[in-house]
């Protein structure tokens, strides 16, 4: 017993020495934490000094699906400020003086939940004055809930999805691009208005937000108008090869018109595959041909944007009479010189948006973001820059305004020509069709269609057809869409 | 069944390891937001511990790898989501009831169960491609929103999405810890290291891993509720995202050490932060340096860190060596 009890001693001793050991090792571990916590918190707390600098914080894509056009949007934008910060920033009344303006951009890799946390840090960490939101629908959704619970306006240069502007959520305001749903309208009742030509449309669209809504939109009116796609479907495609497979049960339905609603890369391989296949179509449409001209020509087969259609927007037209910042052209050359090679529309999203919030920032003469909020409605309305009338919808902060429409290149003896051909009071030339088969090499872009905005305001009702009237109000401005009450 | 001790076979010996779990967590979430005052990044921690030991239930002790783990992930988010949007639930309820979905799924999942390696993994990330473009399809835009995402921004609400993730990402760690000491634990470990002895001795190792896989569903739906219900808006590859919500998880696993307690929160906290760390100061290079650190970590510490960590607990406390 005794030696039992002896030799259990040490073992029981040596138990509790672990234990107390374990017991230390665990508040060390939480001294340590709260040491390093509190040097943390005082480290990174607010200087509290006064405010020297006016902050834009922004996301940006330099990886994954959105990189191309998320990196297009940011170098517009980072133009327009190195542009404000070379005049010496901008007035800010509240403060009595000028301040120059400070970028801070974070990249989220294409990724929503990465810009979740990023824009929760450009709020919460960076406390920024200006939150501007990432290239499209995709990036900006993160954005939308984050900015309202902080009370902070987000300035949307490009997200178009209807659903993010309601009128129970005032800090959201889009700047530079149509809501989504709008963007067929006219290309909806061109089509309708050839229906003895084209009777035999295939609609193939990418399976997101933005494409899926340009493609109900066009079906749901061509079919309004007796018009039922004798192809209608929605991929996920993005090669070549995928979007191959595509053409092939496309073509066989003999379409007259094909209209492809993808992003940049996804109409990259729409085109080459065609080409691969050696496919023809009377009619063929895409988005970004339009958008990102420079890309789609540099990364596509030789001739493949001949006689193809698309959205008028700008470069491609080009608004002369503007009443804040350059026009359109002047724009063009400025950043053709810096950058040696010409902008494409989301560079000009990025800098508009820019612009805008200048003006917002100017005309709400503090930094406050309810403020800012209602400038920006008051420049609504009255506001032309190089991308066309700005005009949102006040209570959601929808933009109205920018119309989209229709464009052919067109080869010419200098080149591909841009020709606007709808709507008519509008139009600066007619379309060629049946687009011809014979390969061109395209070369870069000439004389670009000229629009003034007072075209876009003047423009009567009538020049529409009559099933086309909801797309202007009687100002001329478009105004239907989900969110035009 | 014993319930009490299929599950709690000695529920004293839990009480040092269940505080050492709480005691760092609760340090981190409590003064993570005041420290670091950006509360997304604590918020996806929280999911992310979940959907750890949600993944470490079913491939930590039974040795099945889905790779298509995420889609219990979104079934959670949508589930709550939708039944907010369409049927005006309340968050909880619907949450629960989200997850509840997601574990309904697992069930219909159970003939995947029969397979193994990389069947196994291959047919899960087919099932989870297969529920993203059912999700995503313009014909279900009424219920599901299609591709134009889900809204249910009127229940918003930031802080306490955050304090339920915070409580149930402890209660998930707890959860491993119960199944690891409990009957139950040790014959999914079985099962992982010799599914046909297992059954040579009468025990059913499909009925064990379903129940595996039905608890690690559960989880990661009350996870991907809790994600959607912090969103507020989400489109369908904001939570079918396989690379977020599957890969990154099983790397997370990984590091951590698969099969163990300790090991899925401590690599989550780890390397999440660390991601987090790089995404906000070397954010244009982030993707080679996480990607080169987890070619080291998979080179030189292929069993994760929690056996080294506990190594150097033992040293540190044992100086001598144990008895």
């Amino acid at each position: 017993m005794g030696s039992s009890s002896t030799a259990a001693s040490p073992g029981a001793s040596g138990a509790k020495k672990g234990r107390s050991a374990r017991n230390a090792l665990m508040a060390v571990i939480v001294v340590i934490v709260i040491v390093v916590a509190g040097a943390a918190y005082f480290l990174t707390r607010p200087s509290g000094s006064s405010q020297q600098y006016i902050t834009v914080g922004t996301l940006y894509a330099s990886s994954g699906s959105f990189a191309l056009s998320s990196g297009y949007q940011l170098a517009g934008l980072k133009l327009w400020i190195n542009q404000t910060n070379a005049q010496g920033g901008l007035m800010v009344s509240s403060l009595g003086k000028k301040l120059p303006l400070k970028l801070i951009a974070l990249d989220d890799q294409s990724s929503t939940t990465t810009a979740t946390t990023l824009y929760t840090n450009l709020i919460t960490q960076d406390h920024v004055d200006i939150l501007v939101a990432d290239f499209g629908s995709t990036l900006t959704a993160p954005a939308v809930a984050i900015a309202q619970e902080h009370h902070v306006l987000l300035f949307d240069p490009t997200a178009s999805t209807p659903g993010f502007f309601t009128a129970t959520n005032p800090y959201i305001v889009d700047l530079s691009i149509l809501v989504s749903s709008e963007w067929p309208l006219v290309l909806a009742h061109y089509l309708i208005s050839q229906k003895s030509n084209i009777s035999r449309v295939a609609i193939l669209y990418l399976n997101q937000a933005f494409t899926t809504a340009q493609a109900q939109t066009l079906d749901s009116t061509l079919v309004s108008a007796g018009i039922s796609p004798v192809y209608y479907q929605s991929t996920s495609a993005s090669s070549a090869a995928e979007y191959s497979t595509l053409l092939q049960s496309i073509n066989a339905t003999h379409p007259q018109a094909v209209l492809n609603f993808g992003y940049d890369t996804n109409d990259i391989a729409f085109y080459s595959a065609l080409s691969a296949n050696s496919m023809h179509f009377n009619f063929t449409f895409t988005i970004y041909s339009g958008l990102e001209y420079s890309l789609l020509h540099a990364q596509t087969p030789s001739g493949s944007l001949n006689y193809t259609y698309t959205y008028a927007s700008p470069p491609d037209v080009q608004y002369t009479n503007v009443n804040l910042g350059p026009t359109t052209a002047a724009f063009v050359s400025n950043w053709t010189s810096i950058y040696g090679s010409s902008p494409n529309f989301n560079n000009i999203a990025g800098f508009n948006a820019g612009l805008l919030i200048g003006k917002t920032i100017e005309t709400a003469g503090s930094l406050n973001q309810t403020a800012m909020r209602q400038a920006v409605n008051k420049l609504s309305g009255n506001t032309t820059t190089l991308e066309g009338p700005f005009v949102i919808n006040t209570s959601t902060g929808a933009q109205i305004g920018m119309p989209m429409d229709l464009l052919q290149y067109q080869p010419s003896s200098s080149g591909l020509k841009p020709v606007v051909i709808y709507p008519t009071a509008v139009a600066t030339g007619t379309a060629i069709y049946p687009a011809p088969a014979v390969v061109v090499s395209s070369t870069p872009l000439n004389s670009p269609a000229v629009v003034s905005a007072e075209s876009y305001y003047s423009i009567s009702s009538s020049a529409l057809p009559a099933s086309a009237l909801c797309l202007r109000n009687d100002d001329g401005i478009a105004v239907s869409g989900v969110n035009r009450n | 069944m014993n319930f009490r001790h299929f599950f709690l076979k000695d529920p004293k010996r839990m009480w040092p390891e269940a505080s050492m779990l709480v005691a760092p967590l609760a340090v981190i979430f409590i003064l993570g937001p005041d420290i670091y005052p950006n509360q997304s990044i604590f918020m996806e921690l929280a999911v992310f511990i979940m959907l750890a030991d949600a993944l470490n239930i079913v491939y930590g002790y039974t040795g099945y790898l889905p790779f298509g783990f995420g889609v219990f992930f979104a079934v959670g988010a949508y589930g709550t989501a939708i039944l907010i949007s369409h049927a005006s639930w309340q968050v909880a309820p619907a949450i629960i009831a989200g997850a509840c979905l997601a574990a309904l799924l697992s069930l219909l999942f159970t003939p995947l169960l029969r397979l193994s390696g990389a069947y196994f993994a291959i047919s899960s990330l087919a099932a989870f491609e297969a529920f993203y473009l059912i999700f995503s399809n313009t014909q279900l835009t009424s219920l599901t929103g299609g591709p134009y995402g889900i809204s249910f921004t009127q229940v918003y609400n930031a802080n306490l999405d955050y304090t339920a993730a915070v409580v149930l990402a402890i209660a998930s760690a707890i959860v491993v810890l119960v199944i690891s000491k409990s009957t139950f634990g040790i014959a999914l470990q079985a099962i992982r290291e010799d599914r046909f002895a297992v059954e040579l001795a009468g025990v059913s190792s499909l009925r064990y891993r379903t129940y595996a896989w039905l608890i690690s569903s559960f989880i990661s739906g009350i996870a991907g509720g809790l994600f959607g219900w912090y969103q507020g808006f989400f489109y369908p590859e904001a939570v079918f995202n396989l690379t977020e919500f599957s890969v990154l998880v099983i790397v997370f696993v990984l590091f951590g050490g698969k099969g163990t307690v300790f090991g899925p929160v401590v690599g989550t906290v780890i390397l999440f932060l660390v991601y987090e760390i790089l995404s906000l100061t070397f954010s244009n290079s982030l993707l080679i340096i996480f990607g080169l650190l987890l070619v080291v970590l998979v080179l030189f510490i292929p069993n994760g860190i929690e056996p080294l960590l506990r190594k150097a607990a033992d040293l540190l406390l044992y100086p001598d060596g144990r008895d």
